[in-house]
């Protein structure tokens, strides 16, 4: 009963294991599984660092305290470490200073079936446990024991109903021999277990993890696997190299998402293209978009459908657009590539419709359709973005009435026509897809897509702001670095925008009409000036974006000394 | 592929085109039924955005008239397991395969092939 009446007074703790890839995109993705289901999340400390107030009195001091939520999410995003202590809370999503009034849960029950949700939902969640070790870590082993010695209620309980138990010794960035491991556990004596070992299917799995300098191998992802010779191994720990840092719990739940990075890999994928996106990417996107059972989620630049088949696979209905049909085909005569694609992850039934339009002259009837837009817009690296309609000042005039052929046949009746198409800019598409999903979106729902950018002239006001759309992001954002560039996940939901009268407000579709086409000549905007957003010239942004003509600079190299304006293009 | 959903979300874009764009008309068309598990939530939440007229038309129009042709207007009906797993074989199972989706404005004529429809425009039907 002691353990009981503490677990009253104190929430319970989580040790998160989670996957080296992509640590800019660790917070957001908890974020998103805690506001789809309702619960609040405290982020508390990762590797040395913790939060002010987080901090267990051990037996000596240890750790970076840190003073702000926002500096403890950029510590996350770095990656130094693998492992990350939570605790939940009242609310939705991860907690933020600015909104203090989420207050812990303590019923334990409740918070397990949280931490169950976040390993089924989460790919980046590889286990989560009670946590048993001090906040943050503990530098090695002597500390830790002298840290459990005096807290028997940590296990106590799983003693009382002699649970059957295991020891699990996981080694991040070095494998632990046997030998080893045999040593490390014998090392527990002092927490005096009567109740059964068993291996195989143990009611009690007591989680350790011993955490070594970085390793630059990207063990988990199966598409980046260059060696064909399947996973990479990792060294093993020998005699003298010791841990950084120990952590230890008692498991939850294993991470169940995480399989999923290798059901969609792309090389086992019936069908895909030269700019299919990698499966862990996707089900990151996807999990951005809340995707969930009888949501409607839509692509306006489909390709090869890889971002579909991940959203159909969490229950949503999936719709997709491309302005290049042969993209959604592809070449295979036994029917449509994404079809089939669909129909190998089980999921055709989820796929409501492909269909081969532009974007910018889209057929939807009317606004308000979709629960979320998720995109990766061809931004002209491998495959430049293309709308209907032909260049200003090129070498032909747009047509604007239909053209015979002396056979007497329509031009545009013909087989196989295709429609005239121009370079799409990646300032005017950012900007359309941000207004065309104020306008498409239920409020609430979300725009998930990728930016790219010359990393150099990244700047946090590229993403457009526009009333109703609200930017959902943590510490310095997400992003996949490359060299010179990256390219980073802008996550977006709309909010409900009210008047006066209390009248929500709805919203104009876009009008696509093309930004200035000279960078160069854009105008700083006068503050004061600060007319309706919606009736202002587009030209009159503040800034030249970081992915303004970013095909351009691309393929220049990125010269680094570029000037302050990019150059104009032709 | 066509669902009745996705037709029934789908208006006439050709430049100047306002007039009879709405609905699509369907042409030679090659339907197949496919059984899709139900999502009676969905179907109840899609409701309020349907436009119903032109959902029974294009139903009837295809060969099936279970839809009354006016939405019921009792709420209890609406909710009904029965009246919603008729809709969700009319929007979710019923499919065109091959044919064509035709305006009654300006006479565009949307092709389908191999269950993708070309809503693509002509050039000339753009604009600027």
């Amino acid at each position: 009963m002691a353990s009981q009446t503490e677990s009253l007074i104190k929430p319970q703790r989580y040790l998160l294991h989670l996957a080296r890839s992509h640590p800019t995109f660790r917070i957001p993705e908890l974020d998103s599984c805690a506001c789809l289901y309702g619960f609040g999340i405290r982020l508390l400390a990762t590797g040395d660092y913790y939060i002010s107030g987080a901090y267990q009195p051990s037996s000596s001091s240890w750790g970076h305290e840190l003073g702000s939520t926002l500096e403890l999410e950029d510590a996350i995003g770095q990656g130094d470490s693998a492992l990350l202590v939570i605790e939940f809370t009242t609310g939705q999503g991860v907690y933020k200073d600015s909104e203090s009034t989420c207050m812990p849960v303590v019923d334990t029950q409740k918070t397990d079936e949280w931490a169950r949700l976040l390993t089924q939902r989460c790919i980046l969640v590889k286990s989560i446990s009670h946590l048993f070790s001090p906040i943050p870590c503990s530098p090695n082993y002597e500390h830790l024991h002298d840290y459990m010695r005096p807290r028997r209620e940590l296990w106590q309980k799983y003693e009382d109903e002699q649970k059957q138990f295991a020891f699990n010794l996981t080694g991040i960035n070095k494998k632990i021999g046997f030998p080893r491991q045999r040593e490390t556990i014998e090392g527990f004596a002092f927490m005096e277990l009567t109740s059964k070992i068993n291996l195989k299917n143990p009611e009690v799995t007591y989680m350790l993890f011993e955490e070594y300098e970085d390793s630059s191998l990207d063990v988990d992802n199966p598409d980046s696997d260059t060696t064909g010779k399947g996973k990479a191994k990792l060294e093993e720990a020998v005699d003298g190299v010791k841990p950084l840092r120990v952590f230890m719990g008692s498991l939850v739940a294993y991470g169940q998402a995480r399989q999923l990075v290798y059901k969609f890999a792309v090389k086992d994928r019936k069908f895909f293209g030269n700019t299919s996106m990698e499966s862990e990417m996707s089900l990151l996107m996807a999990g951005q978009t809340l995707a969930d059972q009888g949501k409607l989620v839509y692509d306006p630049f489909a390709g090869t459908g890889s971002l579909l088949y991940v959203c159909a696979n969490w229950g949503s209905y999936v719709m997709g657009s491309d302005i290049d049909g042969r993209q959604m085909r592809g070449k295979d005569k036994t029917g449509p590539g994404v079809f089939r694609a669909a129909n190998q992850y089980g999921v055709r039934d989820k796929v409501l419709d492909c269909l081969t339009f532009d974007v910018t002259r889209n057929p939807w009837r009317r606004g308000e359709l979709l629960d979320a837009i998720i995109t990766d817009p061809p931004y002209g690296v491998r495959a430049g973005a293309k709308r209907l309609g032909r260049k200003e000042g090129g070498k032909k005039k747009q047509i604007s009435e239909p053209v015979k052929l002396p056979n007497g046949v329509w031009s545009h009746e013909m087989p196989g026509y295709v429609p005239a198409s121009r370079p799409y800019e990646m300032v005017d598409l950012v900007y359309d897809l941000v207004v065309f999903a104020r306008y498409m979106l239920v409020p609430g729902g979300r725009l998930v897509f990728f930016l790219p950018t010359f990393t150099e002239e990244w700047d946090p006001v590229d993403v457009p702001v526009i009333e109703g759309m609200r930017e959902i992001s943590f510490g310095q954002g997400s992003a996949q670095d490359y060299n010179k560039w990256s390219r980073r996940l802008i996550t977006l939901e709309k909010v409900k925008v009210v008047d006066a009268e209390g009248v929500e407000k709805k919203w104009e579709p876009p009008t696509f009409v093309p930004l200035d086409e000279d960078f160069a000549d854009m105008q700083v905007k006068d503050e004061d000036s600060s007319e309706e957003e919606e009736a202002a010239p587009r030209k009159d942004h503040t800034k030249v974006p970081g992915h303004a003509n970013f095909r351009e600079k691309y393929l220049a190299g990125f010269p680094s000394s570029a000037p302050s304006t990019p150059p104009t293009q032709d | 592929m066509v669902r009745l959903i996705t037709h029934n979300m789908l208006t006439c874009h050709v430049k100047n085109c306002t007039k009879d764009n709405y609905p699509l008309v369907f042409q030679d068309a090659a339907v197949e039924i496919r059984p899709a598990e139900p999502n009676l939530g969905f179907i109840e939440r899609f409701l309020p955005k349907l436009e119903w007229s032109a959902l029974v038309s294009t139903a009837k129009a295809l060969g099936n008239d279970s839809l009354p042709d006016e939405m019921p207007e009792d709420k209890e009906e609406l909710r009904s397991e029965e009246f919603l797993t008729k809709l969700h074989h009319v929007l979710m199972e019923t499919h065109v395969e091959e044919g064509a989706m035709v305006c009654q404005g300006c006479g565009h004529v949307y092709q389908i092939s191999s269950g993708i429809p070309n809503m693509l425009l002509a050039e000339h039907e753009v604009g600027r």
